[in-house]
């Protein structure tokens, strides 16, 4: 919930030059990821600041920066490679992997994590598009499904100061080996920048993986069990890449505690998908 | 004349199906004697090819030989199928023991057989899912419902099974030792004991039955009741909680054994507490005493018990859980200090551990520590997978409750029958 503030290079050169005691600069302030529809649910373009409305826990805020597009993103990917994915939903994860690393931009990063009772970060977050596609040709699906370590171990890593963060999450079935406790990691969603999309099978549905969808402002999308995988991914990957980034300074807010959030677009017929609030540090 | 044949043909029938119980029996009694217990030799291959149908046709024999009370319909049945002169000859071979002191000794060796018996073979697989229950035969009103056992992986149902019969067999023969002044001990280290070997089988089926009877049979033993307390605990986990929410029976079928987690979680207290109570050093159950509180939202009091596992046991296995299970109960009181010590804690007993890292991680992050959090989850993750087993990371086995006792539970039930 913080951004930093971009000094430009000739002011850092001044402060040098002048051998003066450097500090760093920091804002607290609050980026919302929201997605705006038309009534036929394509992206809503050409919005700025004065077209959103923000309530922080129910005080009108001042919208300082709307980004649309042209913000590097953070896509992270989460896998179950638990021993119900051998087989045909290997090779559909495979093919539709590839299918989205090649929808990235040059200035995109990728990254992805396994999780089967173990989890295990395959490739960093970086440009190296290639990685998921090496990664997931060597992994053999074992064991058991820990869905709730692996989903914030994603979350985790796909954390970033710089562009912004996409986490999807494939399972085919429900958490059957995580110690971490559902609640817990619930909270530090709601502290997180990342945006989840969890892609689950139809049968199997985790509640967990709803709610964190929902309190992130992604969402859920199901998945028959034989169903490819590739239109999925790209959806959600052009989804995203058609979100506004807001950024705002709170005002007349407390700093920490769970702020409300209500944002809204002066459009008629626009639909709006955001986080539903978040946890101030 | 044509009754008068069918009749004829109904008693000739009946006498070489008689026939055929009593060699089998006779069989039985020689390989009760000639079995070794733990070892797959040749009276065991006797038992062990006998079919399910064979094994329930031998039920009443054994229950009448072994003594038995004959107090419900089902044995009433099993007992009224044996000719008279049979039934005569069976009492009069167990007289014949029971004088010489030996009925008893036999008794549990027969149990110990037909264990071994079910142990090769622990159930029986279906060859196709059941049929729906609009197109099975009618079956007599006093014929209770078939019960059919799921086989599920990684949450999918692979395949159907039903129980091996001679668990019934061993437990029937247990029961029938005198339960006055006292049960003899080794029916509590049975239960005991198989119930570990279910757990380790991940065979909460048979498991659910197990303790079912255990309670009437063994109502007071601690380890009997920490061994069903470890079964609820499991039974509530997320793993049994979360296949009972979506498995998708074939119609006609129900789960059976499994209720909402907190009252599992509540059962398991209860179970804990009694356990504790007849043996107050049982650290194992004070562990568990504190998960099961903590699943309960009872984080504080789970704290407490964790703390006195800590003070009193020196076992490496049980104080890391100790450690880590404290790191989640006092990240859910938002005492964040005390969390990530208690984490740091468990980590220092095992270094590899994904469980603790992922919890130090998870406290790290709730303090708004971002980097620190992924500093310690990136040691996790980054490891080579694969290369970690139980021994590095027992939570993978924690839900396996009594299972790592196992080997030695079966070989301490063994060894007084093994002495030439």
């Amino acid at each position: 919930m913080r951004i930093l503030v971009c000094v430009l290079a000739g002011a850092i050169t001044a402060v040098f030059e002048s051998a003066q005691p450097t500090f760093s600069s920091r804002v607290e302030g609050v980026r919302v990821d929201v997605l705006v529809t038309d009534s036929s649910r394509k992206p809503l373009r050409g919005l700025t600041p004065a077209d959103f409305v923000i309530r922080d826990n129910g005080i009108p805020q001042q919208v300082d920066v709307v980004s649309f597009g042209e913000i590097a993103l953070n896509v992270g990917l989460a896998f179950d490679m638990s021993e119900s994915v051998a087989g045909a939903r290997l090779r559909q994860l495979q093919s539709a992997s590839k299918a989205l690393t090649t929808e990235l931009q040059a200035v995109d990063q990728s990254s992805l994590i396994t999780f089967d009772h173990e989890v295990s970060l395959r490739c960093p977050m970086s440009r190296d598009r290639s990685c998921v596609e090496r990664a997931l040709a060597d992994v053999e699906p074992r064991g058991l499904t820990a869905l709730i370590d692996g989903t914030f171990a994603g979350m985790l890593t796909g954390e970033s100061d710089v562009g912004r963060s996409l986490l999807m999450v494939f399972s085919d079935g429900f958490d059957t080996a995580s110690f971490l406790n559902v609640d817990r990691v619930l909270e530090i969603g709601r502290r997180s920048d990342v945006v989840v999309y969890p892609i689950a099978s139809r049968d199997a549905r985790p509640d967990f993986l709803e709610e964190l969808a929902s309190l992130t402002g992604g969402q859920l999308h199901e998945v028959g069990r034989d169903e490819e995988l590739s239109k999925t991914f790209r959806a959600i990957l052009d989804e995203f890449r058609h979100r506004y980034l807001l950024t705002y300074t709170p005002t007349n807010v407390a700093k920490g505690g769970w702020h409300k959030l209500d944002v809204r677009v002066n459009r008629p017929g626009a639909r709006v998908k955001a986080r539903p609030g978040y946890q101030g540090e | 004349m044509r009754i008068a044949a069918l009749l004829i043909a109904a008693v000739l029938a009946g006498s070489s199906e008689d026939e055929r119980a009593m060699r089998m029996f006779s069989e039985w009694l020689d390989a009760v004697e000639q079995h070794v217990p733990g070892e797959e030799d040749a009276a065991l291959a006797r038992i062990v090819a006998w079919t399910a149908d064979d094994v329930e046709a031998m039920r009443g024999y054994i229950e009448l030989l072994s003594g038995l009370p004959n107090d419900n319909p089902a044995r009433a049945a099993r007992q009224r199928r044996i000719s008279r002169s049979d039934r005569a000859a069976i009492q009069m071979r167990a007289s014949d023991l029971r004088g010489r002191g030996r009925l008893l000794p036999f008794v549990k060796r027969a149990a110990l057989l037909h264990t071994d018996a079910a142990l090769l073979d622990p159930y029986i697989v279906l060859p196709a899912p059941p049929t729906p229950r609009a197109q099975k035969p009618a079956r007599p009103r006093d014929e209770p419902e078939p019960i059919i056992d799921v086989i599920s992986v990684d949450g999918r149902i692979e395949s159907y099974k039903i129980a091996n019969p001679n668990w019934q067999v061993a437990m029937d023969l247990l029961e029938a030792l005198p339960a006055q002044p006292a049960r003899d001990p080794i029916v509590a280290q049975w239960y005991r004991t198989i119930g570990a070997y279910f757990a380790k089988q991940d065979n909460r089926a048979d498991a659910v039955r197990h303790f079912d009877r255990a309670r009437r049979v063994v109502p007071d033993d601690p380890g009997v009741l920490f061994g069903e307390a470890c079964l609820q605990e499991t039974l509530g986990s997320p793993d049994t909680q979360n296949f009972a929410r979506l498995a998708r029976l074939p119609s006609g079928m129900v789960l059976i054994g499994i209720s909402p987690p907190q009252t599992h979680f509540r059962r398991a207290e209860t179970l804990l507490r009694r356990a504790l109570a007849l043996q107050p050093d049982f650290v194992e159950a004070r562990l568990r005493l504190g998960h099961v509180l903590a699943k309960q939202q009872q984080h504080a009091a789970a704290l407490e018990n964790y703390a006195r596992v800590i003070a009193t046991s020196d076992d490496r296995v049980l104080t890391y859980y100790a450690h880590l299970f404290s790191g989640d109960a006092a990240l859910a009181l938002d005492r964040l200090p005390e969390s990530r010590a208690a984490y740091e804690r468990a980590i220092g007993s095992h270094p590899e551990s994904q469980a603790a890292r992922l919890g130090l991680a998870a406290a790290l992050r709730a303090a708004g520590q971002r980097d620190a959090a992924l500093g310690q989850a990136l040691l996790t993750l980054t490891s080579e997978p694969r290369t970690r087993d139980t021994s590095h990371e027992p939570w993978w086995e924690y839900y396996n409750g009594d299972a790592a006792n196992v080997e030695r539970l079966l070989e301490d039930l063994r060894a007084p029958f093994r002495a030439p």
